[in-house]
């Protein structure tokens, strides 16, 4: 996917907004990331309808496993082009990978419209479908990805899945056996097997595929071993029945956990958001602490938490926040704003001004950081500087009569 | 002979012609209205788990009584026309009339689920009431009244569904009670507020997930004669130890046959629990291991209802349970060494992912021999886009290899009407030796099936309980014909917060007697009864044999 939006992100620059475009590009392929992100930005800033720039930065925090960010760039692309098939391929690709299926599914049927011959649109399509019990269409959705594609592994193990499912085995046995012989390294497609295996009572045979579906990856997914318990519960062997419920119980708590953490991290910046409204940023703050060490990664929850220590006016630890929130999403205008507010009251005016020139690039309509980075530079006696600066503060946001 | 008839009813029962069932509750004067929330928009996930039914034999005439509880709406109705639980006497001639204000049953509140027993063995059959509020125990005076007799320590909560089981074979019924979310209105975001949930990106009610589940109860009866006494016992026997869970039918049976019942306990969107007795008044959590947890996918499941029987006749209990729209009911087959395999698909029943189950029931539909299932359907969330809230019902015939074929068409406009339907109970009502159905529906009448499906021959068990519980609960009977042995276990709860005849019928296919039936009783003897002839209700008491016969209603 990277290389080819990168491509696209290129050639469909605008000539006047290239600049920064391919001076991010340029970034990227030094790998100065963090750069690469806020020049992408800045084009994006220069011409909101320039999809490139916003299918780079997708890309960009893809690769930095910041799938959040990357699908609202995304999304911003798919408000401006609803066709795209980038965005469309790319958008639903993430979605799919978090799980949210539902939210997959429009963008898959807008892909397959747009794009009625790619094969992998159809088997994810066909996906999303058997995911949500309809058959009939996944069927049909996986059967064309085969016409399209014969040799699409993706589509000829989810359609011997879906088939298995329905119990109609004779016609799935072969598809799943041979999704193995299309990659035999893919632990999904000796998962599958094994799983119909179980199915019909075979379970030498799958406790041989799902051996080898653990081995091939499958090592930290749950229902490889819960297939396992089941064929070694056929085969009457208690021991290794009792081990793979194990591990299946271990990573079951593992998944859980950690969605039990998002959940409650969430309850906690609810409390916190009603602590702040109540005036009691004492307590919003440890609220947020708590759900930081749940979100360790969430740049706006730190961006939060350096905002209350900010109010709270302890500016060293607000700084610690603001920054690590800048680490993780280098292209927000607001976290380097308040960075530079930061610095601001401990009249650290360098680094004031380098945070708020930042937030400037980022935020070109932000009158507030025009006018903080004008009483900046009036403190570093840059007089023209902060005269053009609260100019265009005042241009942004006239003072209404 | 026996046998060769007994193995030629399948084309018998194929050849039948007319509806298996017709619906005729208003007719038998089944009037009242049961409530649950709002019928049009459901804000909150109390007003979604509908309420249960019962049929039992109130006041031991051999007719059986309807018992149907209700919830109410959470703005409340006008002093004195609050909807109030009903029990409906059998009059004979299949008709009913409403007894309920004479009966001291007539309660309003939010009802959810009902289970029945002979708490004080006293011959009368006893009610379990369980409520999202204060749950009620209603003693059967044996002069056609209850009373209130809700033993102190048993709290607010949000009661489902409730079994009595004799967990350590006193002869005394204890009770097992899900409780399925702590749940708190103010707390609760509304779909139409800013933190409401969506499904299917249509905003609807939250929960369960999100919040926090109930804790199953476990009472240990402890009464003396002229005082009910239940002792809270959950801490101590291991059934508060998985946790807090969404828990919602409760079913009792003895999975690994050594004579000690099993609790089962259908958990919404979290693992199933069972609980296995340990014969020292404990009980190890065996879910996982047993195979009954999850899906065969191994993943967790909105468990709804439950029911119990030896579908394939192997003389081992197996299981079957709802589950949520997108996904398929569980047929558990019991594996006879302390296991279940899912065999859901290979049996048929993987066909339909567009149902929301709710109460489900094995039940000889045909007298064939076979347990059938049947399934009753309905939404949670009216008016969304992508699932219909008003839902058939589903008749799966068993073929009689562990195969199950959707008769519902030919089973007749009463089985294919739909509804938002919850609980359900299976019961001869006018003893005529075909098991009829009866179905609580969201915000509506009670849908009562009359089978009149002419069928095979069948024959009726009532085991009354001596040194065990009078209710016989527990008691497992096996009837031997045609070369097959039938099993039933009579059994409190079950299918969706809702209560069934404890009467065992057995469909004996064109065989015109059984050649044995013995009885095991709870912590007693096996009992051993000759030949029996088919087309009678037979009353076997514990350590005395049969001890009365009637035949089955022309």
């Amino acid at each position: 996917m990277m290389g080819l939006l990168l491509v696209m992100a290129f050639w469909q620059a605008a000539p006047d907004c290239g600049k920064p475009l391919a001076a991010g590009l340029e970034a990227y392929g030094r790998k100065d990331y963090d750069q690469a992100l806020i020049l992408f930005r800045t084009a994006m800033q220069c011409d909101p309808k320039l999809v490139s720039a916003p299918l780079a930065l997708a890309n960009l925090y893809a690769e930095r496993g910041n799938d959040g960010e990357a699908l609202g760039a995304l999304l911003q692309v798919l408000r401006i082009d609803p066709k795209n098939v980038l965005a469309l391929r790319a958008s639903s690709y993430l979605y799919l990978k978090n799980g949210l299926h539902s939210q997959a599914l429009p963008l898959l049927e807008s892909l397959t419209m747009a794009v009625p011959e790619a094969a992998d649109g159809h088997a994810d399509l066909a996906a999303v479908y058997a995911a949500g019990g309809k058959r009939v269409e996944a069927e049909r959705e996986f059967k064309r990805a085969l016409e399209l594609e014969p040799k699409s592994f993706a589509a000829v193990a989810g359609l011997g899945n879906v088939l298995a499912r329905a119990g109609e085995h004779e016609a799935a046995m072969p598809l799943l056996r041979k999704a193995i012989a299309l990659q035999p390294r893919a632990y999904e497609g000796h998962f599958l097997l094994g799983s119909a295996l179980n199915r019909l009572g075979q379970f030498e045979e799958a406790s041989a595929e799902l051996e080898a579906a653990s081995k091939l990856g499958g090592e930290n997914e749950p229902q490889v071993f819960y297939q396992l318990a089941r064929a070694w519960g056929g085969l009457g062997k208690a021991t290794a029945r009792t081990a793979a419920l194990a591990r299946f119980s271990e990573l079951t708590k593992r998944e859980k956990e950690s969605v039990e953490g998002q959940r409650r991290a969430a309850a906690l910046i609810d409390e916190a958001r009603v602590q702040v409204q109540a005036g009691d940023l004492e307590n919003a703050a440890q609220r947020l602490e708590m759900a930081r060490e749940l979100k360790p990664g969430d740049a706006t929850l730190l961006f939060r938490l350096a905002g209350l220590n900010f109010d709270l006016e302890r500016y060293g630890v607000a700084r610690e926040y603001a920054q690590t929130a800048i680490s993780i999403s280098p292209a927000t205008w607001l976290y380097h704003y308040l960075l530079g507010l930061v610095d601001q009251k401990e009249k650290r005016w360098a680094d004031a001004k380098a945070s708020l020139e930042v937030a400037a690039k980022l935020g070109p309509t932000e009158a507030a950081v025009f006018n903080a980075l004008g009483e900046v530079l009036t403190e570093l006696r840059d007089q023209p500087a902060a005269a053009a600066a609260f100019e265009r503060a005042v241009k942004l946001a006239p003072v209404k009569q | 002979m026996k046998r060769l008839a007994f193995l030629m009813f399948g084309l018998a029962a194929a050849a039948a012609t007319g509806p298996w069932f017709v619906e005729e509750g208003l007719r038998a004067g089944l009037t009242g209205i049961f409530i649950c929330g709002d019928a049009a928009q459901k804000n909150y996930i109390v007003e979604t788990l509908g309420t249960g039914v019962a049929f039992l034999d109130f006041d031991h005439d051999g007719l059986l009584d309807v018992f149907a509880v209700t919830a109410s709406r959470l703005e409340g109705f006008p002093s004195g026309q609050e909807p109030v639980n009903r029990l409906y006497r059998n009059q004979g001639h299949r008709t009913f009339e409403d007894v309920s204000r004479k009966a001291g049953v007539a309660k309003a509140g939010w009802g959810q689920g009902v289970c029945a027993g002979d708490i004080d063995n006293d011959g009368f059959v006893d009610l379990y009431v369980t409520y999202w509020g204060q749950d009620v125990l209603y003693r059967n005076r044996g002069d056609g009244t209850f009373e209130d007799v809700t033993p102190t320590g048993i709290e607010k909560r949000w009661g489902t569904g409730c079994a009595f089981v004799d967990y350590d074979r006193d002869g005394r019924l204890d009770l097992m009670v899900a409780n399925y979310v702590d749940f708190d209105l103010k707390t609760t975001p509304r779909p139409d507020g800013p933190k409401a949930c969506e499904w299917k990106g249509e905003k609807v009610m939250c929960g369960p997930q999100g919040l926090k589940a109930g804790l199953n109860r476990l009472w240990h009866n402890e009464s003396a004669p002229g005082r009910i006494r239940l002792v809270d016992v959950s801490k101590q026997a291991g059934i508060e130890l998985p946790g807090p869970r969404y828990g919602l039918s409760v079913t009792t049976l003895d999975y690994d046959r050594d004579g000690w019942p099993d609790i089962y306990v259908a958990v919404d969107s979290q693992a199933s629990l069972m609980y296995h007795n340990q014969r020292d008044g404990t009980f190890e959590e065996v879910g996982l291991e047993s195979g009954t947890a999850l899906s065969e996918d191994g993943r967790e499941q909105a468990g709804m209802g439950t029911a119990v029987a030896d579908y394939d006749g192997d003389g081992w209990p197996d299981l079957v349970k709802t589950n949520f729209i997108d996904d398929l009911p569980n047929l558990y087959r019991n594996n006879r060494q302390g296991s279940f395999t899912e065999g859901t698909v290979m049996s048929g029943l993987g066909k339909y992912f567009q149902f929301l189950g709710w109460g489900t029931a094995f039940v000889d539909a045909d007298n064939d021999g076979w347990p059938d299932i049947f399934m009753v359907n309905g939404h949670v969330y009216p008016g969304v886009k992508s699932g219909e809230y008003r839902q058939r019902r589903i008749l799966y015939r068993n073929g009689g290899e562990g195969k199950f074929t959707d008769v519902s068409s030919e089973a007749g406009p009463a089985v294919m009407e739909k509804s938002s339907a919850r609980g359900l109970a299976v019961g001869d009502y006018d003893n005529d030796g075909r098991a009829d159905l009866l179905i609580g529906n969201m915000n509506e009448r009670l849908s009562l099936l009359h089978n009149t499906h002419a069928a095979g021959l069948s024959l009726t068990l009532q085991l009354v309980g001596q040194r065990m519980n009078r209710s016989a609960i527990g008691a497992v009977a096996r009837v031997r014909v045609g070369g097959r042995t039938l099993m039933g276990e009579v059994r409190s709860g079950s299918t969706f917060l809702s209560q069934s005849d404890f009467r065992l019928a057995f469909g004996l296919g064109a065989a015109s007697a059984v050649e044995g039936v013995e009885v095991q009783w709870l912590g007693g003897a096996m009992e051993k009864i000759g030949a029996l002839k088919a087309g009678q209700i037979v009353t076997i008491t514990e350590g005395k044999g049969v001890t009365g016969r009637r035949n089955y209603a022309p």
